[in-house]
């Protein structure tokens, strides 16, 4: 795409407040909006969400342990897996069918079956769309998890979030368009969500739970006052007019003006969206705030939720889980290599009922019909055992559900095999659920075009299909 | 991944365009559009001319052709016109029958349908003969016509009517096209704005008032030219223009990826490059050294860190035997896109998976490139950076070393043999001990032990507690069984660990444990056991300390021992105090009593030789056998002792890790079918772009040398990029004299820098372009004059005007015009650091992460996962893959970090105590000076009183505080710092 789409009332409108004078900057966003050149562009089509919340699974979680029910997988516990290539995942797996330690029921009217694990969340599955044949190309975290985040199994390219910063803009002057929450920065590090090549104005504000979600020098010098520093502002502002008025072409210099009155304003406003101490107790405890295993997490969902509330586009979190067990690493949490029942009894008590709570006050706030949750790992798990207890990586079938605006709940939409070893039913791969979101955020997949070194790249590069089936 | 079957509502359409055409096109168009695409992705790996000579054809049966679809396979006719009940090739990929077609996944229901469709309308199919994945070939010769794959044309200098507008020639071709358009040039811009833009641009830091004052000062035609002579040799002009190269080079210090491995000996490749600008190395060498100076000047440590070029990109952290052939593939196309990008302005990359859409590269083109480079790895070489240095001290050191060694080499000759038969004949009427004692050659805990007359050693006055002492000694016996340990009883102790490693003295075998078992011991309040456990919070401990002790331990088989030598290390640990005396013994005997003979190291080890060899000489025992015997005759220590004492004085060369690129990975690189790993199509073998290959011999001119041997392929891709006449040299001139001008005039002549291909843009002024790639080729390839030949040209010293030319040349592509233009983000920083006097210029070595260290932003170590975020918010690019014009963008993530950051705060209070007046009379003249050297001018009337009335009112309301004018006074400064005029230059 050449420079992106914006309609032409919005462009007379940015050149009329950025070339000449200031007018008032209603359409601008904060932080790293860019305030020369980001007004909200247009979608192509009538969107069904306006926002997204991405619930990132780190480490890989077990689709045969949660949601992909497998009886003849519990019925073959031990016995050889037939076509098993030990060579599948990260290490070597046994080739031996492993059964779910967890016991599974069937919810809902749509009686969808889901493990003993996520009691919560069954209960809202009639909400929830399952693709239960999503596959990857690559076998460990960190491409897997850049493929999902970017559409390409390797760094440098834009991440989704950066995509749709970049095609829609934000809905908020005060707040960012693409907000990342992690704990422990999870394999992959930056290239999860790093703009690529994209301008840096559509990289997320990362927050750090390690850090209580500061940002950064959002506080004024020690030993200024508020109305010190306004007045450094004021006596700025009115050098930077001058010189301003007498190089008026340059829209970066009238950007740059209004850059600081924003950052000025964005020192109250930025807080607030971030306080939680505004949210009932109730509503907190509900989240599991109160509880060691879920405040973390719980926390990041709730923030989710009033970051939305207030606009913001994307917001992803990548789950960290409050123990890390069964052969995890703190960036990895869902990686139960060696001991799949202690590894996800760890992660889904730090992230079932954060989930659900999230769904219920979306929905119980009137967010959930413009707020698209999407739930998923880089990758699933094999069947077969890793060592006695453990199973290793699984590029080949996955399950992910999503939630919310557009989204024909209760469906699941293809298959694996009876074992969960291979997606083999209306396989879904990473391109299709990128033009699948896009597409309800009223995106073109094939029209979301940015040119770089000479080539016209997309998202979905020059795949992607939209799955229809789910969406209502 | 591609998916060639469209939604049914474009489907629908698309059927209804073709009903519109004649029954025939209709049908061939249906096949184009859906039947071929699907045979293509699915079919065609097993079964079509390809998979013929990959030998991978399955069933007999090829689909790529319209006779053999309808001649069908070994199990009969796949498909019969018009018939979809007959033929099984619907039953497979429907799956409904035992051959489930394809077998990597059933094909979507649409493309069934459509294959269904296409056999009812009678399997049209234009198909003869084999049908070959590309479909439509790369027409060279006519691609060969693009104007940058062309040779540089020679061009007439323009006539122009304002002659008095003219600097350099450079100005005539700005000028005609802007009289072309009857648009004014803009008049030139003030003194000391150009002063300013002067130094940014070459130096990347304002001017000081000092060189403000000089500057403006001399009035003499050759003040700016002297200027830009002192700028172009300052150490800074490297390190600015090394910044604009690194980002076209993707240059990073660590892997990325997972873990994001740091790459410690990185960070030369930066450095070779600020040191071959600043020596204005010719361009193409500075190119061939980046690509192969590993193979042109082995050795050399500069020319191998230039390699870090190839190496620099990505690399995952983590690999399996499942991903490594991606893995390769992605990390050789990170090098040919680079490499495309950078210095050919070419985008290479996009022909992996196909011939190039707009380019005339064939996909073949890229494999034959990645051939060329198909051996690179990257690998950690220690090279000595001033060869020279270390070889005058090694000559020295050789001067005062050569007699002696001559002496002792006399000695060894004319003396020894006879001396030690001797020596054996007194040694065989000894008889033989069960221990030797062990003469360590160093024995240490934090401290030396002291070695006392009877072999045994005294714990240091200050040891601390829970220490560990190490002894090590080298022996010629083979076959040793086990050690004892002897303490002299004084006080208490507990020995919590006790460890043996052994190593060849050769050093080719490194130091590996030894298996302990407890053997002898006389007395035990805990056991010894408990001291060769691997914890070391349990340990041996005596029953009276008081008494002396011994113990052995046994190694649980005997140890071979090496030829020439053994080092054995014994690493004793306590808990609380050591041992305050002790002594060690090691035998080769099976018997380890306690109270046995003991016999000191030296005798035994000569004795083990002299038995062992007979008394011969056999040369790899020499330096052993002079050490122990020179203990017994004070002739040998005569010879031996200056000997040892200057061997220990020999220098070392300063051997520094460069991560740099080397020739050693094996495996051959494969046409891949799409870009794909596992679909490979043949070997390919190393090549070049044709359209940049203009010799009859085609790349033989550079991979064989005549007669017949072949080049180093790196070496000949070096050759090809770097060859005026008939390889690539013409584009690589075009390329980089472009990016000089962008960065001097803020845009390219071509304005994409990386791509000069048919997508990118076409240059503003051909043959502007033309004239100063030949003036690049005349000036040997060297930068500086084309720096200095642009920067004395009216069209760089225009002022930012706007004139006429707004509405003829808004986007001021034909520069009439010289618009503002924002620091960089090392820039900025680097600012902030100079102006308050905080700037460390040390040039090279290791970077740092930190960001508030005061060295240059270009010592800013780039770790991937970790960028600075200063860097960052100011559009530093991502280092992943080449990148030829930063994006500008305002965000207030800057704004924040110029009003709350400490860095910028107590950068504005350095600012402040700078300038700090001595009275009260001298704050307008504190807050002038703090205007020279932060913008680089006095500040005008207006400004002095505003500023002023602004420092009074923040003083006052800092209220009585002492320090309450410094205070204003950083605020002030901190304003500054925080005007756009200091982050943008005119």
């Amino acid at each position: 795409m050449k420079p992106p789409i914006i309609s032409l009332p919005m462009r007379r409108r940015f050149l009329k407040d950025t070339g000449m004078g200031l007018g008032s900057l209603a359409l601008s966003s904060l932080l790293n909006q860019e305030t020369s050149a980001a007004s909200p562009q247009q979608p192509h089509f009538a969107p069904k969400a306006k926002s997204v919340i991405w619930l990132f699974m780190t480490g890989g979680p077990s689709h045969v342990d949660l949601f992909d029910y497998k009886p003849e997988l519990q019925r073959r516990d031990g016995q050889a897996l037939a076509g098993a290539d030990p060579k599948t995942g990260f290490f070597t797996t046994s080739g031996k069918c492993l059964k779910s330690p967890f016991s599974f029921k069937q919810y809902g009217k749509s009686g969808t079956w889901v493990s003993e694990l996520l009691p919560q969340t069954a209960q809202h599955v009639d909400d929830l769309a399952f693709i239960h044949s999503c596959y990857t190309s690559q076998n460990n975290h960190a491409p897997a998890g850049i493929e999902l985040s970017a559409g390409v199994n390797r760094p440098g390219y834009p991440s989704l979030g950066s995509w749709v910063n970049y095609g829609l803009g934000s809905m908020n002057e005060n707040l960012p368009a693409f907000v990342v929450m992690h704990g422990p920065k999870p394999r992959g590090d930056d290239n999860l969500w790093a703009p690529g090549f994209l301008p840096k104005n559509y990289q997320p504000i990362t927050l750090d739970a390690g850090r209580r979600e500061e940002i950064a020098n959002l506080v004024r010098p020690a030993g200024q006052s508020d109305s010190q520093q306004r007045a450094q502002l004021d006596i700025l502002k009115q050098l930077n007019q001058a010189h301003q008025d007498s190089r008026p072409q340059e829209a970066n210099l009238a950007a740059r003006i209004q850059a600081f009155e924003l950052a000025y304003r964005m020192q109250s406003a930025a807080p607030e969206a971030m306080d939680l101490r505004q949210e009932p107790q109730q509503l907190q405890q509900r989240y599991g705030l109160d509880k060691p295993e879920t405040a973390s997490f719980g926390r990041q969902c709730l923030l989710a939720r009033r970051l939305v509330e207030r606009g913001v586009r994307f917001v992803q979190i990548f789950s960290s889980s409050s123990r890390i067990s069964g052969g995890a690493v703190a960036d990895v949490p869902w990686d139960g290599h060696d001991n799949i029942d202690q590894n996800h009894r760890d992660c889904a008590a730090t992230n079932d009922q954060p989930v659900a709570a999230l769904l219920a006050d979306l929905k119980q706030r009137g967010l959930f019909d413009s707020t698209l949750v999407i739930w998923g790992g880089e990758f699933g798990r094999t069947p077969d055992s890793q060592g006695s207890k453990g199973r290793d990586h699984n590029p080949h079938a996955h399950t992910m559900w999503l939630a919310g605006a557009g989204i024909k709940g209760g469906t699941h939409y293809g298959k694996t095999d009876d074992f969960g070893y291979k997606a083999v039913e209306n396989r879904v791969g990473v391109n299709d659920i990128h033009a699948t979101i896009l597409h309800l955020l009223g995106l073109d997949h094939t029209k979301l075009t940015y040119r770089f070194n000479g080539r016209d790249f997309r998202l979905t590069d020059v795949a992607g299909q939209v799955v229809r089936e789910i969406i209502a | 991944m591609i998916r060639f079957y469209l939604t049914g509502l474009l489907l629908l359409l698309q059927l209804s365009i073709a009903q519109a055409q004649t029954p025939d096109a209709a049908g061939i168009a249906f096949f184009e559009q859906k039947i071929r695409p699907a045979l293509v992705e699915h079919c065609y790996q097993c079964h079509s001319a390809d998979a013929v000579k990959n030998k991978k054809l399955r069933g007999g049966l090829r689909l790529d052709t319209a006779e053999g679809i309808l001649k069908g396979g070994d199990s009969g006719p796949v498909i019969v016109a018009k018939k979809t009940t007959e033929g099984h090739l619907l039953q497979s990929i429907r799956y409904s029958s035992d051959s489930k077609m394809p077998p990597k996944g059933k094909l979507p229901a649409e493309v069934i349908a459509d294959f269904e469709k296409w056999i009812a309308m009678g399997a049209p199919d234009p198909r003869k003969g084999g049908d070959t994945q590309e479909a439509k070939k790369v027409d060279i010769a006519k691609g060969k016509t693009w104007w940058s794959f062309k040779p540089i044309a020679s061009v007439q200098l323009p006539k122009v009517k304002q002659e008095a507008w003219v600097k350099t020639p450079l100005d005539r071709f700005i000028l005609a096209k802007l009289e072309e358009k009857n648009i004014a040039p803009n008049g030139l811009v003030s003194k000391e704005k150009l002063l300013r833009r002067a130094y940014f641009d070459l130096v990347g830091l304002p001017p000081t008032p000092a060189e403000m004052d000089a500057f403006l000062k001399d009035s003499s035609p050759e003040a700016y030219s002297k200027l830009l002579d002192r700028l172009l040799e300052s150490q800074h002009y490297g390190e600015r223009w090394a910044r604009h190269w690194l980002d076209s080079v993707r240059f990073a210090e660590s892997s990325g990826y997972e873990f994001d491995g740091n790459r410690a000996g990185a960070f030369h490749y930066r450095d070779f490059v600020i040191k071959a600008l600043n020596q204005d190395m010719p361009y193409t060498e500075f190119v061939r050294q980046q690509i192969a100076g590993d193979h042109l000047s082995p050795n050399d440590f500069l020319a191998s860190s230039a390699t870090g070029f190839l190496v620099a990109g990505p690399y995952p952290g983590q690999t399996t035997a499942k991903t490594l052939d991606t893995i390769r593939s992605n990390h050789l196309d990170d090098m040919v896109s680079t490499l495309g990008s950078s210095m050919l302005g070419l985008s290479i990359g996009c022909a992996r998976c196909h011939d190039h859409k707009y380019d005339p590269i064939p996909q073949n083109d890229y494999y034959r490139l990645v051939a060329a480079l198909g051996r690179t790895d990257s690998m950690d070489r220690k090279l000595d950076p001033n060869p020279e240095v270390y070889a005058k001290a090694k000559a020295a050191f050789d001067l005062v070393m050569n007699p002696l060694k001559a002496a002792k080499e006399k000695f060894e000759r004319n003396e020894l043999p006879t001396r030690l038969e001797l020596m054996w004949e007194k040694q065989q009427s000894e008889t033989p001990s069960e221990w030797i004692r062990i003469e360590a050659l160093e024995a240490k805990g934090k401290l030396p032990l002291l070695l006392q007359p009877d072999g045994s050693y005294l714990a240091p006055e200050k040891s601390e507690k829970n220490e560990t002492f190490t002894f090590t000694t080298q022996t010629l016996i083979k076959n040793v069984t086990g050690i004892k340990l002897d303490t002299i009883g004084v006080g208490d102790f507990n020995v919590a660990e006790i460890t043996v490693t052994a190593a060849s003295k050769d050093g080719k075998t490194k130091a590996a444990p030894v298996k302990l078992k407890p053997g002898l011991v006389t007395s035990e309040k805990t056991k010894l056991a408990l001291a060769i456990d691997g914890d070391k919070k349990t340990g041996w401990s005596p029953v009276d300390p008081k008494e002396n002790q011994e113990a052995v331990l046994a190694f649980e088989k005997p140890l071979a021992g090496f030829d020439g030598g053994t080092v054995l290390t014994v690493a004793i640990s306590f808990i609380n105090d050591p041992i305050k005396q002790m002594a060690l013994a090691f035998t080769n005997s099976a018997t380890m009593g306690l109270k046995g003979k003991i016999a000191p190291q030296h005798l035994e080890e000569l004795r083990s030789v002299l038995n062992q060899d007979q008394g011969e000489w056999n040369g790899k025992n020499s330096d052993l056998i002079f050490r122990w015997y020179n203990n017994l005759d004070p002739e040998a220590t005569k010879v031996f002792t200056p000997f040892e004492m200057q061997a220990k004085l020999e220098p070392m060369p300063n051997l520094l890790s460069v991560f740099s690129a080397t020739s050693g990975r094996g495996g051959d690189v494969h046409f891949l079918i799409r870009g794909e790993v596992d679909r490979k199509n043949g070997v390919a073998a190393p090549g070049f772009i044709q359209v940049l290959m203009n010799d009859k011999d085609q790349e033989k001119r550079w991979t064989v040398k005549p007669p017949a041997v072949a080049t180093e392929p790196r070496i000949a891709l070096a050759n090809w990029l770097t060859d005026l006449e008939a390889g690539a040299g013409q584009l690589l001139a075009r390329v980089i004299v472009n990016r000089i001008w962008q960065h001097h005039l803020g845009k390219g002549l071509v304005a994409t820098p990386n791509d000069f291909g048919v997508q990118g843009d076409a240059p503003s002024h051909p043959e502007l372009l033309e004239f100063l790639a030949g003036e690049l080729i005349k000036n040997n390839w060297k930068l500086k004059p084309i720096h200095k030949l642009i920067m004395q040209s009216a069209v760089y010293q225009e002022n930012g005007d706007l004139q006429d030319g707004m509405k003829l040349d808004p986007a001021n592509r034909l520069f009439w015009r010289k618009a503002p233009s924002r620091l960089e983000a090392e820039t900025i920083r680097d600012s902030v650091l100079a102006v308050s006097a905080t700037l460390d210029p040390k040039p090279f070595g290791e970077g740092s992460l930190d960001p508030n260290t005061p060295r240059k932003s270009i010592y800013l170590t780039v770790k991937r996962s970790q960028m600075v975020s200063m860097m960052a918010m100011f559009d530093a690019p991502e280092p992943i893959q080449s990148i030829g014009e930063r994006s500008v963008t305002t965000v207030p993530t800057q704004t924040l970090a110029f009003l709350n950051s400490p860095f910028v705060r107590t950068r504005a209070e350095k600012l402040a105590q700078r300038v700090k007046p001595k009275s009260a009379a001298e704050v307008p003249a504190s807050i002038a000076e703090a205007y020279r050297i932060a913008l680089t001018r006095n500040p005008t009337e207006i400004e002095a009183s505003r500023m002023l009335a602004f420092l009074n009112a923040q003083a006052a309301s800092y209220g009585t505080s002492p320090t309450a004018m410094d205070q204003a006074l950083s605020d002030v400064c901190h304003v500054l710092l925080c005007l756009n005029e200091f982050v943008f230059v005119d």
